[in-house]
């Protein structure tokens, strides 16, 4: 790492900024003079725990109607509303954001923002509590594991110039799920429910704290038989289990004195096992029966466990300055044992073309139509078992200054972070007879045996000026990231460093009181996974966003245009994707591409009558792309693209709305969403 | 090879062909010999609704040059549990075979002949598309895809097929976990493995050397001064071709079993030329190694 603390050396020596003014929250008219104080004594104070975080959310120290840049969040009323375990339900309801169902539970969701690429999530920030939580977020992004979004108080979505705060992944933006608190007093919740194709839903929680600590405990399961049918058992389970813990603890180091100090801690546990399977169905027997699973999938199954630990020590001083440290550990271990494909032929084509010459005899075999009677027309099955780990140290400081009429908020994150995945994935000839699948004699044979690595150290600068009516928020992300791949099947090894400087600036100008204008323009990045050939470049883009925001007690809304240009647009290969064997979980390049459009929101709470409300939201999205140039690609995501077309999987009009009526007690709710036609490949034209 | 019409559906201009001409290895005596028992062939809509392992030439191949009274299918199978193919006698199964044989060659004759028909200039004239790759509305979106198409198929016919399947297989080379898997054999009935091995580097060198020999691939690795690899995937096609024409006996399964050696040393001689073909052949070319088989791995 002796060039990697070079290069730190060189970012610190960039980041360090003389400490400057203080800035409120909000511009406003300058401050009166404050009253002389009384003489009275004063009592002596001892200082409690700090108070558990209101239900306000901050971006970069400011509420989210103030942000210098487009981001919302999803606060607790909202996501108790429907209290929705998929997080594509949850998130479509955010301007910008695309989803794109799999499964149909949302248990490994495909969660793209302005144009980045959907696919496992790979694109994006994904946080808990401000710690990543992916699986490997530099090694192997995919998001595999998704915490259960019963779990949360808030969700935060950051599209513009603040995201450069969070990374690795800037390109898109970042989300941040934020847990349920400790509770200020004793408190228990239980939550029931039952549902279609045999849905049962457990969530409890418990927790109590006093002035010097306290403690959460919480628990999450859900279940269900699913709602495919399987050819030839139509009671068979095609459903999933998956269980989530999580113990918070808190202790205040000091009670007394004007510096708080408090330690936290976070464990938890998830397991899943899902009947999944990636054998779709061909397009005839899709429109005939969408939920039908062909009869060799019986046996394809996803199983596994996590573990989680999150040690915090939150600091806060006199004088406005805060110090949040977490070191951070995840282990995640996932084995999913499927269908991979036919010894003499691919699925796709298959599933494509099932009618023509072989296809019908490999379409009968996935079928249990046909017996397999050769070599070609096994079915290759087997295990996918990877292991992932994610740890390392993060801190964020935060000081208020002022001088002069000028205030200043300054933010330093530093984070030194390692990830790495491990692949043992073999694939064994299995016959199909009778719809099942049987061993064939022939010995499994091992497809992959590497193990990627990423060493990563992350800095970011950022300074909110307030100014009279003007929010300034310039910042930098440094990183600097050395990723290695050692492939043991094929005795190939890579190692190598570089680093990535990413500015960005918004502003926001307070043109009333409700009423303000924003902008700002930040670079892009997402790193290239560790690869064998060592090649492959980060994806590039510099983003601008403009647009105005309308914050008043009980109305907000926004609307704001995107451009994104992509220097170097990526994507990593998956089967989810249509990708091929020898080039599954290799980046491919597609250049120079545009990604442009607007988005618009509207929440508002009337009052109906006293007591009742009636709570409205509506968002919608547009979005068009461009690819600048043309050229073939070995990834299906892309395939052969001509200058000008539109990049999939991204629908040009999106919108979601809700209306309810809510009092004290009780609450009734009905929400909609829309996603327009989008090009399952790259496509030409309207 | 798998190019054009006779490649699978999913490739450019693919209609699948070469799969109902000639479907090995896939090729299913059991349901060949249920459809014997049941006269299937008999039905107007038997090659429509039959697969390509019960029809073809590899069908026509059991057929003909199968004289046994056995059957592949398993004691449980119902031909076997009823009694209907032991009731046969073996006049009735010879006739049965005859019938049977005559509906699958004139399937085979058409099915060629539309092939045929597909290639043909004052027809289908598919070689216009490999012209015109590129255009608006081709088969092919670029001569980048057509050159890719005609080197994967020349790859995997001479890699796949030829070298892996119909000798490394039998020889118990690849694929294969005892000392040979002469059930992977081709033309196991007709006896005629080496033939078709000749058969198949004559058609490779069709493609890199053209119908007359002065044009082809090779033609074009010179004009792009690899006349160094143009010679020696020359000269490799040679040594494989006279390696595979000196395996004795002719009949290959006798050749691996009483004489491996010359099979071997055929097997070795077709490597060196599909070495060269995947490796230095490609990067003159600028072309990328075929893609056989997509596989999930996520």
């Amino acid at each position: 790492m002796t060039e990697i603390s070079r290069r730190l050396a060189v970012a610190l020596l960039l980041a360090a900024a003389p400490a400057t003014a203080q800035a409120p929250p909000a511009p406003s008219s300058p401050p009166e003079p404050a009253a002389p104080a009384p003489a009275a004594p004063e009592a002596p104070e001892v200082p409690s725990a700090p108070p558990p975080p209101s239900d306000e959310v901050t971006v970069l120290g400011n509420k989210a109607s103030r942000a210098t840049g487009s981001a919302h969040v999803l606060r607790r009323a909202q996501l108790d509303r429907q209290r929705y375990d998929d997080p594509h339900q949850v998130l479509l309801t955010v301007p910008g954001v695309y989803v794109r169902g799999e499964d149909g539970f949302g248990l490994r969701p495909n969660i793209g923002i302005r144009g980045a690429a959907s696919d496992r999530s790979k694109k994006l920030t994904l946080m808990e509590d401000g710690v990543l939580f992916g699986p490997a977020p530099y090694s192997a992004p995919a998001a595999y594991y998704f915490p259960i979004m019963a779990r949360m108080r808030a969700v935060r979505v950051i599209k513009g110039p603040a995201s450069i705060a969070y990374g690795p992944q800037t390109v898109g933006g970042s989300i941040d799920l934020l847990t349920r608190d400790i509770p200020s007093e004793r408190e228990g919740m239980i939550d029931v429910g039952v549902g279609q194709f045999g849905f049962t839903k457990m969530h409890l929680t418990y927790g109590a704290s006093d002035e010097r600590a306290g403690f959460l405990i919480e628990g999450v399961r859900l279940a269900n038989s699913g709602f495919k049918t399987l050819d030839g058992d139509p009671g068979a389970d095609t459903g999933f289990v998956r269980n989530e813990w999580m113990a918070k603890g808190s202790y205040a180091l000091a009670l007394g004195g004007p510096a708080t100090h408090e330690l936290g801690l976070k464990i938890g546990y998830s397991d899943e096992v899902s009947n999944e399977t990636y054998l779709g169905l061909t397009d005839e027997d899709f429109r005939a029966s969408p939920y039908r699973r062909y009869a060799t999938s019986h046996g394809d199954r996803m199983e596994w466990h996590r573990t989680q630990i999150a040690v915090t020590h939150r600091a806060t001083y006199p004088g406005g300055f805060s110090a949040d440290t977490t070191a951070y550990r995840h282990v995640l271990s996932r084995n999913w044992t499927r269908i991979k494909s036919l010894e003499g032929a691919s699925i796709l084509d298959t599933l494509a073309r099932p009618t023509v010459g072989r296809n019908r005899i490999y379409y009968g075999v996935l079928t249990g139509q046909v017996n397999s009677t050769g070599d070609d027309d096994r079915v290759l099955f087997g295990p996918n078992d990877r292991d992932f780990l994610s740890q390392g140290v993060q801190t964020v400081l935060k000081y208020k200054a002022r001088t002069g009429p000028v205030e200043h908020q300054l933010e330093y994150g530093l984070r030194f972070h390692y990830d790495e995945i491990v692949r043992n994935q073999s694939e064994d000839p299995m016959r199909s007879e009778g719809g099942r699948l049987v061993p064939s004699g022939v010995a499994p044979r091992i497809t992959d045996n590497n193990q990627a690595t990423t060493r990563a150290i992350a800095l970011h600068v950022s300074d909110q000026i307030g100014y009279k009516r003007l929010l300034l928020s310039p910042g930098v992300r440094v990183e600097l990231i050395q990723p290695e791949y050692i492939d043991r099947a094929r005795n190939r090894q890579n190692r190598r460093s570089y680093q990535v400087v990413a500015p960005g600036v918004g502003g926001y100008l307070a043109l009333t009181r409700d009423l303000g204008a924003l902008a700002g323009v930040h670079k892009g990045f997402s790193p290239a996974p560790p690869d064998s050939s060592g090649t492959t470049k980060p994806e590039e883009s510099i983003n601008y966003e403009a647009g105005f925001r309308y914050d008043q007690k009980r109305v907000r809304a926004e609307l704001i245009g995107f451009f994104n240009d992509y220097k170097n647009l990526t994507d990593i290969c998956t089967f989810s994707n249509g990708c091929l064997a020898q080039n599954l979980d290799r980046q491919f390049d597609a250049g120079a591409v545009h990604v442009y459009g607007a988005e618009a929101f509207v929440e508002a709470t009337i009052r109906a009558t006293e007591g009742l409300g009636v709570p409205v939201r509506a968002t919608y999205t547009f979005t068009r792309s461009r690819f600048r140039n043309s050229f073939t690609a070995q990834d299906s995501f892309f395939g052969n693209v001509v200058a000008g077309d539109e990049l999939p999987y991204i629908p040009r009009h999106q919108a979601s709305g809700s209306v309810g009526l809510e009092a004290k007690q009780w609450g009734f709710n009905v929400n909609g969403t829309y996603v327009g036609a989008m090009h399952l490949t790259r496509s030409t034209g309207a | 090879m798998h190019i054009g019409p006779a490649a699978p559906a999913t490739a450019p201009g693919g209609k699948g062909l070469r799969d109902e001409v000639y479907g090995w290895p896939l090729l299913s005596r059991c349901t060949i010999e249920q459809t014997l028992v049941n006269e299937g062939y008999k039905s107007a809509d038997f090659v429509a609704f039959s697969l390509v392992n019960s029809r073809g030439l590899g069908a026509v191949e059991y057929l003909l040059f199968h004289e046994g009274a056995d059957n592949a299918c398993s004691a449980q199978t119902k031909i076997n549990t009823d009694g209907s193919w032991a009731a046969l006698s073996a006049e009735e199964l010879r006739k049965r075979k005859v019938d049977y044989a005559r509906v699958a060659a004139a399937d085979v004759l058409r099915r060629a002949q539309e092939l045929a028909d597909a290639w043909a200039t004052d027809k289908g004239n598919f070689a216009a598309n490999l012209a015109r790759a590129g255009e608006p509305g081709g088969v092919f979106a670029s001569s980048q895809a057509a050159f890719n198409a005609m080197s994967d198929a020349l790859i995997t016919h001479t890699d796949k097929e030829t070298k892996d399947r119909k000798l490394g297989r039998p020889l118990g080379l690849s694929e294969c976990t005892t000392a040979t898997c002469l059930d992977g054999l081709e033309s196991r009935y007709a006896r005629r493995s080496k033939q078709h091995l000749v058969a198949n580097l004559r058609g490779v060198r069709k493609v890199l050397r053209g119908c007359t020999d002065s044009g082809g691939l090779e033609a074009l690795m010179r004009a792009r001064e690899a006349a160094d690899v143009a010679d020696r995937v020359g000269k490799a096609l040679d040594d494989a071709t006279k390696a595979v024409e000196a395996v004795t006996p002719d009949d290959l399964e006798a050749a691996i079993t009483q004489n491996p050696e010359g099979a071997k040393t055929a097997h070795a001689a077709v490597k060196s030329l599909t070495d060269l073909l995947k490796n230095e052949f490609v990067l003159v070319l600028g072309l990328q190694l075929p893609t056989l088989v997509s596989g999930d791995n996520d």
